[in-house]
């Protein structure tokens, strides 16, 4: 894949795996699992936040009467409003809020949004080779703007105007609970923000699909009239959206493929027709570049080149997401393992793709890729046929290189002259699983992998089903957005509810440089020391010229404040986690363990939020 | 309307202030509009400026509205989003995300379009840094490509700017020539018509850079370029490009363009010299260029010589008037020397160590020699003033001289020279045309004596070149003669006859390391007497008598006997 | 429509039957600032009982800590100490809603909304089937009088027409105990007497009600009991005609008497030792006069003043 993804199987992720925590180290914290590290969390703050009530409630009232007060509030919040929750009061808020936005003009963002698109035409670099990913990440990314830009201001100001402006008197005077009025404010705003999504996923839909959308002319006369050793001849189709194809002719003169080549990530078919002089081509539409693969993923293991178990090589290169392994007469290679291999799966046999880096020691012969070789394995060390015989291929960097295997394998001849084969599932696959050991062949020469960047592609989901759940990871980050926006509003006035709501987004965003900056992962101090870097104009590695006694004052407070910013970013819900633009730009389906692990986030940071904002507004003075 | 009213009286004064100022406003900031005739008009005092300092834009309808709404759309913070383009530039990189990373990059040079040092960083990341991590070359020549369009893009924002162009120049010849993949690429750019399409938009004639075969050479159309560069440096700055390196590239590239011809395309000849000559006409016109140093001095390359003429007449003249002064300072020198180094300098040249020599020549030699100041100084007193004003002469010539000869240094001006002329000779056209065909000959394993024989021809070819242009032996292309020579071995080795003796460039084996190498190897097959001291090209050497037959066997294979402990006797 | 146009007549004196609905305890309420120092004191140690089936007023000039006890009440603010109970319980205590209705000094309602979804809202906060609400909504729309205006949106109403879509929502669920928070005040004559004559019906309905003004008259054509605050406490308590009745002057009305009826009149009460203290006849109060004024320009319209 080519970019960062590491796969993780939803109970993986739910479930901890203690023995690789460490608890010193901040980074192995995220094994413990989704289930205790949230429920920790929670409980945590389900003890700290009536803690912190009580003592404000004995600072106003004293001890006895203020634990009087949390207790009976608690008390009463479990046993008389949970059971009291009515839908259809609920309901009657959304009604509400619905009316109230779209009262308010809340379209003006839509008809931003749709001013954007027209004009994007002048923002989008439209001789980029990989149009399909500008296009598709920038319409994600301004409705996730937009939209998580109308949540906040929908959500945080309704409860405050409502209370400024004294509404709120006879809507509490009824019968209603304060979960009540939160959910229903939750769901209304979640309501509109829904239907706003679905036209601007709609609308982005229609603007991807058709910018996209392009063919080319091929005439009989591009075609070069010298062949080449091989008896192929090329020619190019016209310059459309800015790039022409190469088209390979055999040297019975068809287009062997019945396609042109790839450029600009995707390819056209072609139709011929007539005979001769009189030849024509029709180049179709454009394909290739609205997928959505479906990825069967294996676990990787690397061997070094003495055969022993190993993490790769780094190259030199910064990011550590590969790791290469030597080519050449050795042991080195990267072994993959798939399960549930089947016949009924894989009826032809193994529909590979591979995505490798190659990195080269020296030029070699240019105009070819790196070799390598491929082998399957069977996993039985007793297996009466270990290995296939090694298929070769050349590698292609930078493109989702297709490999199927067949199913049958020659290995030789008979003595009557037929070929001898094997078949993949009788002799190598040992109880549904296979090992696909890759090298490179060549000498000095590295190919470069990780773990999800070779797999079975046996076929593709739809493009518009993944279009949706990208759109579907917006959804949950705007109900998330709103969430958070009411419960903020709940206890502060308008401007600074949208203000912490800001925050809040933003924590979640840039949590991590917080982490990474407490762990010395990122040099150049916290706040202060940043802010005083600025202004003096030093970089990240130069020493502050300030007093020591001052310079250790700095530093305290820096880190006592990226504590708590560190903290805070436990509780708040990070949004780069329910980020899946990259899939959808990429051509990835959003697998299901994903789609699943953000739901259960979603869920659960909801419900908080909303419990959180449930208590905060029934603890308040309305009219105080 | 209450006059008495004090807030009216403000409100009304404020207008009538803001309408007196919008009148120098719209002087000031009115935009020219190109357009024919009656419509075009220069616009007010900023227009015309830019005009006149040729910044971009000036014109309305030449106005990139994407740049300026992003620009707008920044508000005011201009810096801060470019600072954080450049981070997800650097994050995409680090990624090997090139498609996002060419997004980033036009969106930071939307923001910052007249900044040359992001055109100038960007493009080379690009051209050189994006384009290496590609493993098909044609994904590199698209990525050369991306580099090179944008560039053009950034000549749109900043016109005429010297350094831009230069540097697309240096692209389209040095990064297509001389890269390792310079074959392949070379050839796409002569297919590449779009690439073509969008030079002559920018008003550079490809047609006028064709080469043999009627397709645009890529050193050719990048001399172009340079041309183009050289034209908007006569009123535009250089800014802080070398003047030296800066008018060296066009000649340079027609000096490539004529050596490529051979090398790549095979072509020899008329058309070759023609080529050279053409090379040769660009270098002496570099030469007697006027180039600014650093002193505040100019200089021309070419005039070295006269320079060192006028040199030694002026220190006749002062000689003159102060004869035989000369010789005593010198003497006066060489006894005030200590001891040691004494004893060194009255040693006879043979007894000394090659250590010894070369201090003695080099740090002693200039320790007991006479300054011209030392002479004037000693010059009787009447003929003192004159004395001095000839030492001051002598002063700036020889100031002159050393950057003369230092600027020659850089761009190697010497072989250049000599190259230039050499290779228009018949011998060398005739050589180049001969190796070629050998070289082509054997790696088809065919006709292998014809080979043997056009290796041999060239031989001969060479060593009178060599011998007329000694300044070419140490260069590159030298080296790639030593490959030739090995083919040659391995050539001769194939139709089993014997390394000759009296092979004409032994020289330029001992020149190099990989001559020296193979020299050796040859040496222990073949007993030829190994040179002790370097010898003259065309001498001969003793022939070695050895076993017949275990000549042969030891020729069979040259390559894999070189540690074969083959009994050679070596003769003396 | 409009009830009767007729001068009120003098407010019966109910009997507070039986429970008590409303009950505060040593009431305190003090306004803190945001470093928790006291700013004010609205109410001071309120003692108040409200039985079921009549009618309280709350009396007092403006910062006397009217609104403060309703809402206190209420829920809308918490005590500072002191107990307010309603029905028995807690006022903070959210089931009572169901039985309360509640006007507040100024109409606050959902601009956006028009009168009919406004008491759809609301009557979908109570527990009714769905034929019950669409029933109620329709006799509310019709008692309070805006039949007209039921799809306008509440933005362009004017004074009086919030106040009904007020009173409308304040009874959407038929109930027990309604508080108005100075109900007439900002009214014209007419609806100030409508409001009166609504008050009085549901009394008569059996609901108890809770009122605050500083509009005397107002309260004390409707009132039963009333309470006098000042600056937060409590001054005084009691019926309305025990506090109003001067005890020792008897006043007559009467009809159709000649002068020398008169002056026999003026003999017996010198006989009897009494004072006379006024003879004359009676003004109508200009509320009577205006109301009669409008009754006949709807009877006759076209009908010019005479000059006089």
């Amino acid at each position: 894949m080519p970019f960062e993804h590491h796969i993780i199987e939803y109970w993986e992720w739910m479930l901890p795996n203690l023995s690789e925590v460490r608890l010193l180290d901040a980074r192995s914290w995220s094994n413990i699992g989704f289930l205790m590290g949230a429920s920790g969390v929670l409980l945590l703050l389900a003890f700290l936040f009536p803690f912190l009530w009580f003592l404000i409630a004995v600072i106003k009232h004293g001890p006895s009467e203020g634990f009087y007060l949390v207790a009976k509030s608690i008390y009463g919040g479990i046993t008389e409003d949970l059971p009291g929750f009515s839908f259809r009061r609920t309901y009657a808020i959304a009604k509400v809020a619905v009316q109230e936005a779209i009262r308010n003009r809340v379209l003006v963002g839509f008809a931003v949004f749709v001013l954007l698109m027209l004009f994007a035409g002048l923002f989008l670099d439209v001789e980029n080779s990989n149009r399909a990913k500008s296009y598709i990440s920038f319409v994600l990314w301004a409705t996730n703007c937009l939209v998580m830009l109308m949540a906040v201001i929908l959500s945080a100001f309704s409860i405050p105007n409502d209370i400024k402006s004294k509404t709120i008197y006879t809507v509490v005077t009824k019968p209603i609970r304060a979960g009540e009025i939160v959910l229903g404010r939750v769901i209304g705003f979640s309501a509109v923000g829904s239907v706003m999504l679905l036209m601007m996923g709609l609308i982005s839909y229609v603007f991807v699909v058709r910018g996209l959308s392009h063919t080319h002319v091929l005439k009989a006369d591009s075609f070069a009239t010298k062949a080449d050793p091989t008896g192929k001849r090329e020619g190019v189709t016209s310059r459309d959206a800015h790039h022409r194809h190469r088209v390979i002719m055999d040297k019975s003169g068809n287009i062997t493929t019945g396609e042109t080549e790839s450029e600009h990530g995707h390819f056209h078919r072609i139709e011929s027709e007539g005979e001769g002089a009189n030849r024509t081509y029709k180049v179709g539409a454009a394909r290739g570049d609205l997928i959505a693969r479906s990825p069967i993923f294996g676990k990787l293991r690397r061997l070094d080149p003495a055969g022993n178990p190993s993490e790769g090589i780094n190259v030199g290169d910064e990011w550590t997401y590969r790791t290469f392994i030597e080519g050449g007469n050795n042991r080195s290679a990267a072994i993959w393992t798939f399960s549930n291999v089947t016949p009924e799966r894989y009826p032809e046999g193994l529909p590979l793709e591979m995505n490798l880096s190659v990195f080269r020691t020296f030029k070699g012969v240019i105009a070819r890729g790196v070799m390598g070789e491929i082998t399957l394995r069977n996993v039985n060390p007793d297996a009466k046929v270990k290995s296939s015989p090694p298929i070769t291929f050349e590698s292609r960097e930078y493109v989702a290189h297709r490999f199927p295997i067949d199913r049958k394998l020659k290995i030789g001849k008979n003595p009557d002259g037929t070929d001898l084969t094997m078949d993949i599932f009788e002799d190598l696959v040992h109880e549904g699983k296979i090992e696909v050991s890759i090298r490179c062949i060549e000498h000095s020469q590295y190919f470069g992998i990780a773990q999800p960047d070779v797999y079975l592609r046996p076929s593709d989901s739809f493009f518009f089903v993944n279009f949706a759940k990208g759109y579907l990871s917006i959804w949950l980050q705007m109900v998330l957005v709103t969430c958070f926006g009411v419960m903020f509003s709940t206890f502060l006035s308008g401007p600074v509810a949208m203000m912490a709501t800001w925050c809040a987004i933003g924590l979640g965003f840039f949590g991590g440089l917080a982490r990474d900056v407490l762990t010395n992962l990122v040099t150049g101090g916290g706040p202060i020391e940043s802010g005083i870097r600025i202004l003096q104009q030093k970089n990240t590695s130069s020493d502050l010229d300030v007093y020591l006694p001052l310079e250790l004052a700095i530093k305290y407070s820096d880190k006592a404040m990226l504590v708590v910013v560190e903290g805070l970013t436990y509780i708040l819900p990070n949004y780069g986690n329910f980020d899946t633009s990259q899939f959808v730009a990429n051509g990835y389906d959003v697998y299901p363990d994903l789609v699943g692990q953000q739901l259960t986030m979603a869920v659960v940071y909801a419900l908080s939020a909303s419990i959180a904002a449930y208590f905060f507004l029934k603890t308040r003075e309305i009219a105080g | 309307m209450n006059w008495n009213n004090a807030s009216f009286v403000r409100k009304v004064i404020y207008l009538v202030g803001i309408a007196v100022l919008l009148l120098p406003i719209a002087a000031l900031s009115q935009p020219a509009t190109a357009g024919r005739g009656q419509d075009r008009s220069s616009g007010g005092k900023l227009a015309q400026l830019r005009a006149q300092y040729r910044l971009a834009q000036a014109e309305l309808g030449a106005i990139d509205p994407a740049s300026e709404t992003m620009k707008l759309a920044t508000v005011g913070l201009r810096g801060v989003a470019v600072t954080y383009l450049w981070y997800k530039a650097i994050d995409y990189q680090k990624r090997k995300d090139f498609t996002g990373l060419e997004l980033t990059v036009k969106q930071i040079i939307r923001l910052q379009p007249n900044f040359l040092k992001v055109w100038d960083f960007q493009a080379h990341n690009l051209t050189y840094n994006s384009s290496v991590e590609f493993d098909s070359y044609r994904d590199r020549y698209a990525w050369v490509k991306k580099g090179i369009d944008f560039l053009i893009l950034g000549t749109h924002y900043n016109r005429d700017e010297p350094g831009m162009l230069y540097q697309l120049g240096w692209y389209v010849g040095h990064k297509m020539g001389r890269a390792d993949e310079s074959k392949e690429f070379r050839r796409l750019f002569k297919d590449d018509e779009d690439m073509h399409d969008k030079f002559r938009l920018q008003g550079v004639e490809v047609d006028e850079g064709f080469g043999y075969d009627s397709k645009p050479d890529n050193w050719l159309v990048g001399k172009l370029w340079f041309d183009k560069a050289e034209r908007a440096a006569e009123y535009k700055s250089i800014r802080s490009k070398s003047p030296l390196v800066f008018y060296n590239g066009g000649p340079m590239a027609a000096i490539n363009a004529a050596a490529a011809m051979e090398k790549d395309d095979g072509i020899f000849g008329q058309r070759a010299k023609y080529a050279w000559s053409v090379g040769n006409a660009g270098w002496v016109k570099f030469g007697n260029r006027q180039l600014p140093t650093y002193l505040g001095i100019a200089i021309q390359l070419n005039n070295l010589e006269a320079l060192q003429a006028s040199h030694a007449a002026t220190e006749v003249r002062l000689d003159a008037l102060a004869p035989g002064v000369r010789e005593k300072i010198r003497s006066e020198k060489i006894a005030a020397l200590p001891k040691r180094e004494l004893e060194l300098w009255v040693k006879p040249v043979k007894d000394r160590t090659a250590e010894e020599q070369h201090v003695a020549v080099n740090f002693l030699g200039s320790k007991v020699k006479a300054t011209n100041e030392e002479v004037a100084a000693r010059v009787p007193r009447e003929k003192l003033a004159q004395a001095r004003e000839i030492a001051d002469q002598l002063q700036r010539l020889t100031q002159e001289m050393d950057m003369t000869s230092r600027y020659r240094g850089t761009v190697n001006f010497d072989y250049w020279r000599a190259r230039c002329s050499a290779e228009q000779t018949q011998e060398a056209l005739d050589a180049r045309e001969q190796i070629h065909k050998a070289e082509e000959l054997r790696e088809a394993n065919r006709s292998l004596n014809d080979s043997r024989e056009n290796y041999e021809k060239a031989w001969e070819n060479w060593a009178i070149v060599f011998k007329k242009h000694p300044q070419l032996f140490d260069s590159i292309e030298a080296q790639e003669l030593v490959d030739a020579i090995d083919h040659y071995a391995d050539v001769l080795g194939r139709i089993e006859v014997k390394f000759p003796a009296d092979f004409k460039l032994k020289e330029l084996l001992e020149m190099t390391e990989q001559g020296q190498r193979l020299k050796k190897r040859l040496d222990t097959l073949q007993a030829i007497a190994p040179a002790v001291t370097p010898a003259q090209p065309g001498e001969k050497k003793p022939e070695s008598t050895e076993n017949p037959a275990e000549k042969t066997k030891a020729e069979e294979k040259p390559a894999a006997a070189a540690k074969d402990a083959a009994p050679t006797k070596d003769e003396k | 429509m409009p009830s009767q146009l007729e001068a009120p007549d003098v407010a019966k004196a109910a009997p507070a039957s039986g429970d008590v609905v409303i009950e505060t305890r040593s009431l305190t309420k003090v306004f803190r600032d945001f470093w928790g120092r006291p700013k004010v004191r609205a109410l001071n140690a309120l003692d108040l009982q409200i039985r079921r089936g009549e009618i309280f007023g709350l009396l007092g000039p403006n910062g006397s800590g009217k609104s403060t006890t309703i809402k206190l009440l209420l829920g809308l603010l918490f005590p500072s100490s002191g107990q307010a109970l309603v029905f028995g319980k807690d006022a903070t205590d959210v089931a009572k809603n169901e039985r309360i209705g509640y006007l507040p000094e100024e109409s606050y309602l959902y601009k956006f909304l028009n009168a009919e979804e406004t008491l759809d809202f609301y009557a979908r906060l109570f527990n009714m089937t769905p034929a019950v609400r669409k029933q109620r909504i329709e006799q509310l729309i019709q008692l309070v009088g805006i039949q007209h205006a039921r799809r306008r949106q509440l933005r362009e109403y004017s004074k009086g027409m919030t106040r009904r879509i007020g009173l409308a929502q304040a009874l959407i669920n038929d109930p027990e105990l309604i508080l108005l928070d100075e109900p007439t005040s900002g009214l014209d004559p007419i609806g100030t007497r409508e409001m009166k004559d609504l008050i009085l019906k549901l009394r008569d309905q059996g609901k108890t009600i809770l009122m605050s003004s500083h509009l005397l008259p107002d309260v004390q054509d409707v009132c039963d009991r009333i309470a006098i605050l000042h600056q937060g406490e409590l001054k005084e308590l009691g019926a309305v005609s025990e506090l109003l009745t001067v005890q020792d002057v008897t006043q007559f009305k009467a009809k159709g008497l000649s002068p020398a009826a008169e002056d026999e009149i003026r003999a017996v009460i010198a006989r009897h030792g009494g004072e006379l203290l006024k003879v004359e006849h009676p003004t109508l109060s200009l509320e009577e006069l205006f109301l009669n004024i409008v009754k006949d320009s709807e009877a006759r319209p076209g009908r010019r003043a005479q000059q006089k």
